[in-house]
């Protein structure tokens, strides 16, 4: 049986059934791993949100379950805020603010009006109340996001936990990567929302670096500008929608 | 198929296949290629790792696939073929470890998706197992991967020493000696410091090895 190899029929035939197999097995695995994948990206988010409110340390090795029982151990409440037609923000009923993607929640709502808000409230072994609020803003090839912690005073930093999706190593990367800007956000650096007058500001990325004394600015990253400012407008208007909650939260 | 076996699997030829890319023909110090990866991914021991057996995996599977095939493939779309064969390998790696070490796959992030592109393993497969039978391919495969390891974690074990005092995540210079005044060498984390390195391997080995001294 003597097949004719670069014959144009044979090339099609072998390229199709080729592909076809590739298809099957690929779209196999990908459905079969999905669980466990998700798994690793809500256990990601858990320690996010405990690595941002202090709660656990950034270098800290945990396993899942350690994190997960961490997570449950010292969450107070969440809640998902939603403003209302007159501009005021409510809490909505019946969501689970762990179950919202934010990344995709901004960017399905491109008005801010329309977006759900979660936020987690946290509480130290010292009985104190932090809140975490997750942003999503745009860096240069993709999303980037973050989860900020703010003390009980609703104004101070606690610390703040960046991610990307696709940045450049060692440039937009550095969000997440470069201690010498996620640190800015920690509490000794003593960043706030309001200024000293009380109004809200929320916090920019300032470039060429921000003042000693500027307590709503942060030094931006050199090298990523465009991450630096997505980052910085995500900072600055994605408090707003939770100043409210914050400041009239009783346990 | 079964007249093909005449030569034993471990013949002297055959275990030439592991050990010269070792040193005589290494992908990395002798052919210089797969580079970019090596000097990405090189800051921190277990990402070497990782990597390393993420090629490894993808060089054996698809030597091995290409091998099988190697007889249908029509000669006029044999790069393509070889191309979705290691797209196809890579995506399977990628999903792997997303699934099982989230970690590691979100800092080697895009350069797993980049082992499509890794010089070495088309190379492998061009060169070799399009015109081999699947044992000694494979054996091709392992050589080759084992050769690109084998640098890519040297060169990590003295990134991360140096430039983060840390062996597999973990502090291995002591408090006392950093009290004393030493500091790491940040120069260590940035690639440039791995072509450096790359560069004193080739260096040691040229002058080492006579059959790659040049005669000039």
């Amino acid at each position: 049986m003597a097949i004719d190899k670069n014959s144009t029929g044979y090339i099609y035939t072998f390229t199709f059934v080729l592909v076809a197999i590739v298809a099957v097995v690929l779209a196999g695995l990908a459905e079969g791993l999905k669980p466990m994948q998700n798994e690793n990206i809500a256990n990601e988010k858990r320690k996010f949100i405990l690595m941002a409110s202090g709660l656990v340390e950034r270098d800290a090795s945990l396993s899942k379950e350690e994190i997960t029982e961490q997570f449950n151990a010292k969450m107070v409440t969440s809640a998902v805020l939603v403003y209302q037609e007159d501009g005021s923000v409510v809490e909505a009923e019946g969501e689970n603010a762990f179950g919202i993607d934010i990344v995709k929640e901004y960017k399905a709502h491109a008005d801010a009006k329309d977006r759900r808000y979660p936020i987690f409230v946290m509480k130290n072994d010292a009985g104190e109340i932090k809140f975490v609020i997750p942003m999503a803003g745009k860096g240069l090839w993709g999303p980037i996001w973050a989860y900020a912690a703010i003390d009980s005073d609703a104004n101070s930093f606690v610390g703040a936990v960046f991610d990307h999706k696709s940045e450049t190593p060692g440039l937009g990367g550095e969000i997440k990567d470069g201690a010498y800007f996620y640190e800015q956000f920690d509490k000794e650096n003593g960043k706030k929302l309001r200024n000293a007058e009380g109004k809200y500001k929320g916090i920019k990325a300032v470039k060429g670096g921000a003042a000693p004394d500027d307590i709503n600015g942060v030094d931006a990253i050199a090298g990523a500008t465009i991450t630096s400012v997505g980052a910085s407008t995500m900072m600055q208007e994605s408090f707003k929608a939770y100043m409210d909650y914050m400041e009239n939260f009783k346990e | 198929m079964s007249t093909e076996v005449k030569e034993p699997l471990f013949s002297k030829k055959n275990k030439k296949l592991i050990t010269d890319p070792l040193n005589d023909s290494n992908p990395i110090s002798v052919q210089v290629l797969g580079i970019c990866s090596a000097l990405a991914i090189t800051v921190q021991v277990k990402q070497a790792v990782v990597m390393s057996l993420s090629v490894a995996a993808v060089l054996i599977f698809s030597n091995l696939i290409v091998s099988m095939m190697r007889n249908m493939i029509p000669d006029r779309i044999r790069i393509i073929v070889q191309l979705v064969v290691v797209a196809f390998l890579v995506i399977c790696v990628d999903q792997v470890l997303k699934a099982f070490v989230y970690d590691v796959s979100k800092q080697l992030s895009v350069f797993v998706g980049l082992i499509i592109t890794n010089c070495i393993i088309m190379g492998r497969l061009e060169a070799f197992a399009l015109g081999n039978k699947p044992g000694p391919a494979v054996m091709d495969a392992v050589g080759n991967a084992a050769g690109y390891a084998w640098i890519l974690i040297v060169v990590a074990v003295a990134r991360e020493i140096f430039g983060s005092g840390k062996f597999w995540g973990v502090q291995i210079i002591p408090d006392a000696v950093y009290e004393m005044g030493y500091v790491n060498n940040g120069l260590m984390i940035l690639p440039p410091m791995a072509l450096v390195l790359v560069g004193i391997i080739i260096w040691i080995q040229r002058s080492k090895n006579e059959k790659l001294i040049e005669s000039n």
